[in-house]
């Protein structure tokens, strides 16, 4: 069976804890810097997100601290989390490359000449 | 300004707790400290309000917990406790009628002789024993419902035998008939229906005492019990708002809107045999289209919650 392609909010999480542990604030700022402003979680989109992928064993909490008064909770990627980000960007990488690889074929076009000169 | 900005904190913090009590108690409970953190830190500081984006997510995201959490129990519990809230309000209109009695007599002047009156004190008593029969079946110890059923219907021969009146008994086989094997087959201990459906016995009463004001008081016994006047005109408008609300409802949760259907059935398929046999109008047609009814509606039911039981064992796979 094939798995769904992942949805874009989970991969920025999942992207977000490729370089170490973080809290739920952190993964929302680090999401927005990574996707170029693109992908702005909101705090009820995210802990649901991250439910999920708790549930799935892609995530895992790893410490807890208390804040101010508050629990704050740290969380990092699995082998299982990494595994699937890593096969969600080879497919990206591979439906880029149909695209990218024809526009370099073709001699017209401005995307093209665009690719060719970077 | 460093003061304001604590109190713009702690005023965000109020609101934004206020949203989070869309997600399930027990939800709020491990994590709700940990949203509200995150949620300050992202917002900028001077705001007092959460931005409407954060809010429809809270909300959004809080509702979806509570589907989850209610799907997470499984088909056969779902349908026992849809029967079970669907007999409690069914059953809530005895002690409704008691109310509906009691502003009649008091409009008339005469309040009092409620109580003086042995036949209207056992009617009392009743509705007493039917909150008693609620209570034990809403906290599933049926051994309770069992007693409570029994004194129900002592004190109703009792009385029928003092009185010479059968309409005791009428409405005790007509509330409690239905309702007390539902209860005895269906409540169970370790799977209570929420608290926060409690509210759904209040409907009869709404109900009935909004008949009760655009109509000063429904005749004892003679009037049609209470959600039989959703039909009535001047009880529209709450029909209406009762309707939205468990449309939106059935969006998280099934059961509560599947219990008011139920009961409502039930009521209609009574009222058929009650008071349309006694008046000698067409009751076997408006009976056998309500059983019908009944049937098309619980499988419609049965198939939606098997759907959605389906649908969340594929999500948690």
């Amino acid at each position: 069976m094939t798995e769904p392609p992942m949805r874009e909010p989970t991969f920025y999480v999942l992207a977000a804890l490729l370089r170490g542990p973080l809290h739920g604030y952190a993964i929302m700022k680090r999401a927005e810097e990574q996707s170029g402003g693109r992908v702005k979680l909101a705090t009820g989109t995210l802990y649901t997100a991250l439910d999920r992928l708790t549930a799935e064993g892609q995530v895992q909490l790893v410490s807890e601290e208390r804040v101010g008064g508050r629990v704050r909770r740290t969380y990092a990627l699995t082998e299982r989390g990494s595994a699937a980000l890593r096969a969600e960007a080879v497919r990206m990488a591979e439906a880029a490359q149909l695209v990218i690889g024809q526009a370099r074929e073709t001699t017209a076009g401005p995307l093209a000449r665009k690719l060719r000169t970077t | 300004m460093n003061q304001d900005g604590h109190r713009d904190a702690g005023r965000l913090e109020r609101r934004a707790r206020w949203l989070l009590r869309a997600y399930p108690a027990g939800y709020r409970a491990g994590r709700g400290d940990e949203i509200i953190g995150t949620l300050l830190e992202a917002t900028p500081p001077g705001r007092d309000w959460p931005s409407s984006r954060e809010a429809v997510s809270l909300v959004a995201a809080g509702l979806h917990a509570r589907r989850a959490a209610n799907l997470r129990q499984g088909l056969a519990a779902s349908l026992r406790q849809t029967a079970v809230v669907g007999a409690a309000v069914y059953l809530a209109q005895l002690p409704t009628l008691a109310i509906g009695a009691a502003v009649w007599s008091a409009h008339r002047g005469h309040f009092l002789y409620l109580w003086s009156h042995e036949y209207q004190g056992a009617f009392f008593e009743l509705a007493i024993l039917a909150i008693a029969l609620l209570a034990a079946a809403w906290r599933g110890r049926r051994e309770l419902v069992a007693a409570a059923a029994v004194a129900a219907l002592i004190l109703a021969v009792i009385a029928t035998v003092r009185t010479q009146e059968w309409d005791l008994m009428r409405v005790l086989a007509e509330f409690a008939g239905p309702a007390v094997p539902v209860f005895l087959v269906f409540a169970r201990r370790t799977e209570r229906p929420p608290a926060r459906l409690l509210w759904l016995l209040l409907l009869p009463v709404a109900v009935a005492s909004a008949e009760s004001l655009a109509n000063v008081g429904p005749a004892l016994f003679a009037a049609p019990t209470a959600l039989t006047t959703l039909l009535f005109p001047y009880a529209s408008d709450l029909a209406v708002v009762t309707v939205i609300v468990a449309a939106c409802w059935l969006a998280t949760d099934v059961r509560p809107l599947a219990g008011l259907v139920l009961a409502f059935t039930v009521t209609r398929v009574m009222y058929g045999f009650v008071y349309l046999s006694s008046t000698g109008t067409a009751a076997t047609a408006v009976i056998s289209g309500w059983i019908a009814a009944l049937v098309i509606l619980a499988g419609a039911l049965a198939w939606l919650l098997r759907r959605r039981t389906r649908a969340c064992a594929s999500t948690t796979s």
